[in-house]
């Protein structure tokens, strides 16, 4: 079991007892004292199991509390980032050339020590989030000085080496944040480097937005691909930045067509994304509906809207008075709503 | 807590990174400067800021605008752009965009007949290959040769006294990713600090195979 399922099944004897006392109250379901004694003992002695082992969360005032603990860490850990970084360049001017290769080169090396030192300390990893997260700034800060000192041309390979090691911490320690800075850099790297092999700008990777688009798939699909028994918070982040790496470029595409690599007028490979852009949206809400997927519903419904909104602006837009289009737009709204609550009351029936 | 493979994992990218990036270095500046150029504080210049004590200079060229490109199109055409495409784009920022910037090597000169004022450092030939460019300019220590990235664009053709347009298109040829940062180790770096605004100095750039410079003198006149 990992702290994901014991989070989960602690959520689940808490909703339970609270169930349990509706139940009793409305005269539904009432336990003879020695079943809700047995309950009772099996639900604390779960609890307190759980917490011991995995420090769960059993109440809402903890919940909200790690939640504010997840948050203060998250900020944190920048900040330290930002004091490194500012701190080094005050004061690095006054040191020979290898006294400032050696500190640099030590300083992400020290990080991922003092992370590995706070990871076996506690538990919820909250200060070990923090210091994986000044880990990667340091490593950053290391490429970025050795360049700076040698006057080294930047390169696209600084990208994947510091992709690779934010995915390395991530899996370590089962930390979500430097999983998406991993993703997130390499989704980067990729483009970066194909644009170098065909003697292009490799700092132009953010106008390569296919190339992007096929990283996001390639992102979405991994954890099918690769099962994650034991980070199983970790697919929820591979599915999230998936979905952006793809509907995004895409968005672009959209109303960018000269950025394309597809030959062909602008406003007809424009128009073509536009479709891809709501097909895929549509089949991100079904897959995340099918499968259990909040956020993949979530995000295909937010794009979705958006590719809708922009083709009704191109058709629209500059000939139709502007109330009456945001009128319609409403109006359309309150269709999509009332198709949904149709479909969600024949999934009900087809659940009952 | 997962097997330790991945904590060395981590460590051991740290350390083969570092030493690529310190065997880069070396590889650079190893048998010699493959360029030197002396240049002076028109094309050289260094702010000082509070928040950052390293010295770095940033290298200033000259932005003509001259009535001609300063590139022909043969050459533009040389480094792989299909000048033909879109020379009838009524938009002439749209023209050539979807061949995108490619990567390319600038010769840049001292000029004799700059302006007074400023940098006296002018583009003057482009190529794919470095090596044709060293080779064309073998001996010259008025010329440096940068890897930057190149795109073409339409502009309107100059009149002679550069105030005004003929009406008439031409293509020339933008130059983006200059290295111009360069970094100034101790202790070069107490000269440039105590280079006072309005003082003249010759700083000398050696540049390796990898055309990655280093300040090898910095002298007052």
């Amino acid at each position: 079991m990992n702290r994901e399922e014991a989070q989960r099944l602690a959520d689940r004897i808490r909703l339970l007892r609270a169930d349990l006392k509706v139940l009793e109250t409305e005269g539904v379901l009432v336990l003879t004292a020695e079943q809700r004694a047995s309950f009772d003992a099996w639900a604390d002695s779960t609890t307190t199991q759980l917490a011991a082992k995995f420090d769960v969360d059993t109440s809402d005032s903890q919940r909200h509390l790690s939640w504010g603990l997840k948050i203060v860490s998250t900020l944190g850990g920048l900040a330290f980032c930002a004091a490194l970084m500012l701190f080094f360049a005050r004061y690095w001017g006054y040191f020979d050339t290898w006294v400032q290769v050696e500190v640099v080169s030590a300083l992400p090396l020290v990080g991922l020590g003092l992370t590995e030192f706070a990871a076996r300390r506690e538990r919820t990893l909250y200060f070990a989030g923090l210091m994986a997260l000044v880990s990667i700034a340091a490593f950053v800060l290391d490429l970025s000085t050795l360049g700076r000192v040698f006057n080294m041309i930047p390169t696209e390979g600084a990208l994947l080496a510091w992709g690779v090691f934010s995915l390395l911490l991530a899996y370590r320690y089962g930390l979500r944040l430097p999983l998406a800075a991993g993703l997130g850099l390499l989704l980067a790297w990729a483009p970066a480097a194909i644009s170098t092999r065909m003697g292009r700008r490799w700092l132009d990777f953010g106008d390569q937005p296919e190339l992007w688009a096929l990283g996001g798939l390639v992102v979405f699909a991994a954890p099918l691909v690769v099962p994650h028994r034991r980070n199983g918070d970790f697919p929820f982040v591979y599915r999230v930045m998936g979905v952006l790496a793809f509907l995004v470029p895409v968005l672009i595409l959209s109303t960018s067509g000269y950025l394309s690599y597809l030959p062909g007028q602008d406003s007809v490979i424009e128009r073509c994304y536009e479709v891809l852009g709501l097909a895929s949206a549509a089949g991100a809400m079904a897959l995340g509906i099918r499968k259990g997927w909040t956020e993949t519903v979530n995000l295909g419904a937010a794009f979705f809207a958006l590719f809708l909104f922009l083709r009704l602006h191109h058709w629209w837009w500059d000939w139709m008075p502007h109330y009456l289009f945001f009128t319609i737009i409403g109006v359309i709204a309150v269709g999509f709503v009332l198709v949904f609550l149709k479909l969600r009351a024949k999934a009900h029936e087809v659940a009952a | 807590m997962k097997s330790r493979m991945t904590l060395w994992a981590a460590a051991g990218v740290v350390v083969m990174v570092n030493a690529l990036a310190l065997l880069h270095a070396v590889r650079n500046r190893a048998g010699g400067p493959v360029q030197t150029v002396t240049l002076s504080e028109r094309e050289l210049s260094w702010y000082n800021t509070s928040e950052d004590s390293g010295v770095t200079l940033r290298l200033n060229w000259l932005h003509a605008h001259d009535q001609k490109p300063w590139i022909g199109e043969d050459s533009i055409r040389a480094l792989g752009f299909n000048l033909d495409s879109d020379r009838n784009e009524a938009n002439p920022w749209r023209a050539f965009r979807r061949q995108g910037r490619r990567r390319a090597y600038v010769a840049f000169e001292l000029r004799r007949d700059g302006p007074r004022e400023g940098s006296q450092l002018a583009p003057m030939d482009a190529s794919r290959e470095a090596a044709s460019l060293l080779s064309k300019y073998r001996g010259r220590h008025d010329l440096v040769i940068l890897p930057v990235s190149v795109m073409p664009y339409l502009r309107e053709e100059r009149t002679e006294d550069g105030r005004g347009g003929t009406g008439r298109r031409v293509v020339d040829l933008q130059f983006m990713d200059v290295p111009s940062e360069i970094h100034v180790p101790l202790p070069l770096a107490e000269q440039v600090r105590a280079m006072k605004p309005g003082r003249e100095c010759e700083i000398t750039l050696q540049y390796g195979r990898f055309f990655e410079p280093w300040v090898s003198a910095v002298r007052f006149r």
